[in-house]
């Protein structure tokens, strides 16, 4: 526990950190460019031009501010593998192996923000390129759920090989770690539909397998707020022990 | 799954952590598996609830195209996983009995014959996609076969780590304290084995045979 103190200014800038990636990236994509829940992918060539004529401004402000955004998430993922790396003692092959997927993560969540700020730049640019690049952002955005099902798998290897009297996460929310990563199994299928549940706004491949991660960091968040306020009565307990 | 399990005087009693991997299973009343593998089990088939009631609700909308889509499904190869799927059940839980009972042969054999059900399983699953594969059908064909194959590849990924889980047992546990000591992660692999077989019952139900 004493070790777990000297990281705290740490773990809460990690925690803020992610704090600023949900308000930024939850503003900008939600509020501001209206990009979630994500438009249809039946939006037909001219309605999506439109879309990105008439809204030309928001658009890239929220998207811009959302990219930011997605700056934040490393910290408490880095932190994680921290952690992770104690309990593998020396060959932190899931560690290491969670930090890289969320890299991947990070990325994949960026790159499409990019992609439709070009697609916002020129106002005069031809539909089809607008909607070449507007689906081209949404396939890259949905599809890609691999380095979050292994950030989760090994998050939950870890935390499950954990043998330690007060483990770094609790058991229960490594296997529910597990269960968001098979509810994020669904994505690859989004290239095949442009309607129904495995669209890319669809109840599986968005709804499920966006709320299910979020869920999760929620009560990691709440969890690891939880056992930093309840630390100086544990070292105190640990100290007359 | 064994008998300790189904007396019903038994006491609820979830141990979780590197503690609970000591005691003497054989002899202690429990619920087998920990608190947090079931929250998993009972979070993963809420999801398939969800798929289940998708199924139901878009059969609804298109009765014809579902009926016919039912009826260009081999019923006989679906039977077959299904029969395959309960006895590898039937296995898993007598690997757990041997492992308790401290029969370690008896524990290895029948994890073996589990995972054989298992390869069984997925080798009829490959003949029966490839028969829809000749006949033109795929994922995008129609709402009914969006669902077929959705569906029954997100439950062979299920099966697909069930087998993992299985070899990394068999390969892994081959010694009576080793056996012992993993009590814990046996039955956990058993549990879920017994959910991916619970599942498919209800998917060759509503795919195959519910109209």
């Amino acid at each position: 526990m004493i070790i777990m103190q000297d990281k705290r200014p740490l773990i809460l800038v990690a925690i803020v950190s992610m704090a600023m990636t949900i308000l930024l990236y939850g503003v900008g994509m939600f509020l501001i460019a209206g990009y979630l829940p994500p438009p249809s992918p039946l939006l037909t060539e001219p309605e999506i031009a439109a879309m990105y004529r008439e809204n030309h401004t928001s658009i890239i402000a929220g998207l811009t501010m959302a990219f930011l955004g997605t700056g934040f998430m490393l910290p408490l993922w880095v932190m994680a593998s921290v952690f992770m790396a104690e309990v593998e003692e020396g060959f932190p092959y899931f560690s290491i192996m969670q930090a890289l997927c969320a890299l991947a993560t990070t990325l994949f969540t960026a790159l499409p923000n990019l992609i439709w700020l070009a697609a916002a730049f020129r106002i005069d640019r031809p539909d089809e390129l607008v909607y070449m690049l507007h689906d081209l952002g949404w396939i890259m955005w949905a599809t890609p759920s691999w380095g979050f099902a292994f950030q989760f798998i090994c998050f939950a290897i870890c935390g499950l090989s954990d043998k330690r009297e007060t483990p770094f996460v609790p058991r229960w929310l490594c296997y529910l770690g597990l269960w968001v990563a098979l509810c994020v199994l669904v994505t690859p299928l989004v290239p095949f539909f442009t309607d129904g549940p495995f669209a890319w706004n669809g109840l599986f491949s968005f709804w499920v397998a966006f709320i299910s991660p979020n869920l999760w960091s929620t009560l990691l968040a709440v969890y690891v707020i939880k056992r930093i306020r309840s630390q100086p009565s544990e070292i105190k307990g640990a100290v007359n022990a | 799954m064994s008998q300790t399990d189904q007396n019903p005087s038994t006491t609820v009693n979830f141990k979780a952590g590197p503690n609970r991997h000591q005691q003497t299973p054989a002899s202690d009343a429990r619920i087998p598996g920990e608190l947090g593998l079931w929250i998993f089990l009972l979070a993963d088939m809420s999801i398939f609830a969800l798929y289940f009631w998708v199924f139901i609700w878009n059969q609804s909308l298109h009765p014809e195209q579902f009926l016919q889509g039912q009826a260009s499904l081999n019923h006989s190869l679906g039977l077959l996983n299904t029969v395959i799927l309960l006895s590898s059940s039937y296995f898993a839980a007598m690997a757990v009995h041997g492992a308790r009972t401290k029969n370690t042969t008896a524990f290895l054999r029948n994890i073996k014959l589990t995972i054989a059900c298992g390869l069984g399983f997925g080798l009829v699953k490959a003949v029966e996609y490839g028969e829809k594969f000749d006949a033109g059908l795929h994922i995008a064909s129609n709402e009914f076969y969006s669902f077929y194959f959705a569906f029954t590849g997100i439950h062979m990924v299920h099966v697909i780590i069930g087998l993992s889980l299985l070899s990394y047992t068999l390969f892994s546990f081959t010694t009576e304290e080793k056996i012992r000591q993993q009590m814990a992660n046996i039955e956990g692999t058993v549990l879920y084995w017994h959910m991916v077989d619970l599942l498919w019952v209800v998917l060759f139900s509503l795919i195959y045979l519910l109209q």
